[in-house]
């Protein structure tokens, strides 16, 4: 084997127990240890247990070397008595014969750059030899590299370094790598040239009838000349167009995911794409060993098939993050601390699901002094939907400069109609308090809230009415409701009563009636606290398919205009 | 969720559901149903085999049947459960999308 002639990424640890754990990388060979500078030792230590030339690291013929070059009572490597060694990655090398003075030898998976990486890659492929035994050892540590190195390397680029060794390998004039489209048809995904020449793939016209034959066979094919005789006008045209080059083709199989039954009949492998390698001198491919080109095709596999892995765990978690910026958008939007009226309490809590609803309440002062209440659950779930909800609440925020909340809610369904794209609706249910009790409120096919009034439980409302931005043709209109003191309302989205047992049977908004029922003097934290219980008992650790939101209103008592208008929040009376 | 269709007279084309229409059922028919209305003109829309209907399930039903009624055709739901009828008439589809429990009436709507 060569001597490495990239730079090894490797350090040492000094892990004395007496001192600072400290680490020096190894940028220089030969590497002196020893005490004090003074005698250009790379390492230094202001320490007397170490000889002023203690030891050196240089280059072997298996890579660094460790050498005893002085060291008082000798260095010892994982214990054993050292003149010189070769050095592993987390070689202990104890300087004479204190316990305490500890190294560690570090070889670095590699630098956290692209370009570190490359360099790694570059140096594996540099180590080759001129035999086919080395080739196959440069191929498995070129796999070993690859899985270093996949959380760092773009995947392209793993793939273009694979064709660049099968090339050196092949000595072909090209390597493309083809991957099978939406529809099954391959197509050249990464193109590579002699030198680590980086191709444009959609230029390439690689043989369709070799491929073909290499995909029949489910066996690397090498195709010397290409023998004319053997296609028909067609197929030979592609071939004129390559100016009569040889290839090889070797189609990739993924490795079997998952138990496959025994009885069934042996499923047809899974094509993972193909490598086509070509070149314009014939006879190029002939001395190919067959052994080569089967190493080189399941190494090839193995890797594409890991890079399309990597890449699928990338878009999980690339839809995590989406999910986790959903959450953040709809943590921003609920209030924050609901304050108190004179004339109403309220207390709200949102629980957002894993894959996170479109739930979304508010409360907020009118300038004419009643309080708005509001609850709405956009369809669907994610993104998409928290971006919705961002929306209405600019839109619904309109009406504390005092405009209609049916002109709002009409404008919003035309809005969204309009724009059937964004495909999205929502529920929604908009009151108005005023400080004498009466509740105007507007509905949009949101579940209706629950009424408790001296200990009974009603709907505040029957029969339909349509969501907004569903249907264009809708009409909101307003409705009215007097309110006496001490009345409750429960507001809640359908996640509360759609919340699912592990049979998939639904709380509903019966035991919703009944956990509500009679507890009129309950404190609304107590009362909330009360139902998420409930709810919580009810699916007995089944996870949370929806959002879970509730808002609870107590009417406490006609205030007067001025009161209920400069009125300074209070909080709840304890009742 | 799955999504069959046989043909009836009169041109009608009989669709049946079978599932969950929550976000992941109705994700699986979304593209077979724009399909179905963007070709037929008469769709009746079997629900008898729909055991829940959420919210997006719900736009799976009502986007297809305006698509239908803006090329002149008609679409009909037939036997949906309690649950499901319940979510149909609280987001008032039942007046843009008439719900029928009788195969006969269904299909008189249609012709």
């Amino acid at each position: 084997m060569r001597e490495m002639s990239a730079p090894v990424h490797a350090s040492i640890e000094v892990a004395f127990s007496d001192r600072p754990p400290q680490v020096v990388s190894i940028d220089e060979l030969p590497f002196l240890i020893g005490r004090g500078k003074e005698s250009g030792n790379h390492l230094a230590f202001d320490d007397m247990r170490i000889s002023r030339k203690c030891a050196a690291i240089s280059a072997g013929s298996g890579g660094l070397l460790i050498e005893d070059r002085g060291q008082l009572n000798g260095i010892f490597v994982n214990g054993e008595p050292t003149k010189e060694k070769t050095l592993a990655h987390g070689d202990r090398i104890r300087l004479g014969i204190d316990d305490r003075c500890q190294l560690i030898f570090r070889l670095q998976p590699e630098a956290h750059s692209k370009e570190g990486a490359e360099t790694k890659l570059r140096s594996l492929l540099g180590t080759w030899g001129g035999d086919s035994a080395d080739e196959l050892k440069g191929l498995r540590l070129l796999l070993e590299a690859t899985q270093l190195l996949h959380s760092q390397l773009p995947l392209e680029s793993v793939l273009a370094t694979m064709l660049d060794h099968a090339i050196v390998i092949t000595h072909a004039d090209r390597g493309m790598l083809l991957e099978p489209d939406g529809s099954g048809v391959l197509q050249v995904k990464v193109a590579r040239g002699k030198g680590a020449e980086s191709l444009p793939p959609e230029k390439m016209n690689p043989s369709r009838s070799v491929l073909g034959r290499a995909i029949e066979l489910e066996s690397a094919v090498i195709n010397e000349d290409l023998n004319l005789a053997d296609l028909n006008v067609q197929t030979a045209h592609s071939v004129m167009l390559q100016l009569l080059r040889s290839a090889v083709v070797i189609p990739l199989y993924g490795a079997p995911h998952g138990q496959v039954d025994e009885w069934e009949e042996a499923p047809r492998r899974h094509l993972l794409g193909a490598v086509y390698l070509d070149s314009k001198r014939t006879a190029t491919f002939s001395a190919l060993d067959r052994q080569i080109l089967d190493a080189l095709g399941s190494q090839a596999a193995s890797i594409l098939d890991n890079a399309r892995l990597v890449e699928r765990e990338r878009e999980r978690q690339r839809l995590e993050q989406e999910l986790s910026i959903a959450r953040e958008i709809q943590q921003a939007l609920v209030p924050q601390g609901l304050q108190d009226y004179p004339h109403m309490a309220v207390t709200g809590i949102h629980k957002p699901c894993h894959e996170v609803g479109g739930d979304y309440f508010d409360v907020f002062p009118l300038p004419d002094g009643r309080t708005a209440i509001l609850i709405a659950d956009v369809a669907g779930k994610g993104l998409g939907a928290a971006l919705l909800t961002t929306m209405l609440q600019g839109a619904l925020s309109g009406m504390t400069l005092g405009v209609d909340p049916v002109k709002v809610f009409n404008h919003l369904n035309t809005f969204l109609c309009e724009r059937a794209a964004v495909g999205r609706y929502a529920t929604m249910f908009f009151g108005l308090l005023d400080a004498a009790g009466t509740l105007e409120f507007v509905r949009a096919s949101h579940p209706p809230p629950l009424l408790l009034r001296r200990g009974e439980v009603s709907e505040l409302y029957s029969g339909g009415s349509y969501p907004v931005g569903l249907i264009e043709q809708a009409t909101f209109k307003a409705a009215r409701i007097q309110l006496e003191p001490e009345d409750m309302l429960l507001l809640y989205s359908d996640g509360v009563t759609e919340a699912l047992d592990r049979d998939q049977n639904m709380f509903g908004v019966e035991r919703l009636k009944v956990v509500l029922g009679g507890q009129q003097d309950l404190a609304l934290g107590s009362l909330q606290a009360g139902i998420l219980g409930a709810v919580e008992r009810f699916v007995e650790g089944a996870s949370q398919s929806d959002d879970i939101t509730l808002l609870v209103v107590r009417y406490r008592r006609p205030v007067g205009d001025a009161d209920a208008l400069g009125g300074i929040p209070t909080p709840e009376q304890p009742v | 969720m799955t999504l069959s269709t046989e043909s009836m007279d009169g041109g009608i084309t009989r669709v049946l559901l079978d599932g969950r229409l929550d976000i992941q059922g109705s994700a699986a028919i979304d593209l077979k149903m724009n399909v179905l209305a963007g070709s037929q003109r008469f769709l009746l829309l079997d629900l008898s085999k729909v055991s829940f209907l959420g919210s997006m399930g719900l736009r799976s039903i009502v986007l297809p049947a305006q698509a239908v009624k803006r090329r002149g055709g008609k679409m009909a739901l037939f036997g949906p459960v309690p649950m499901v009828e319940e979510v149909l008439k609280a987001s008032n589809i039942g007046e843009i999308i008439p719900i029928f429990h009788d195969l006969d009436a269904a299909v008189a709507a249609l012709s």
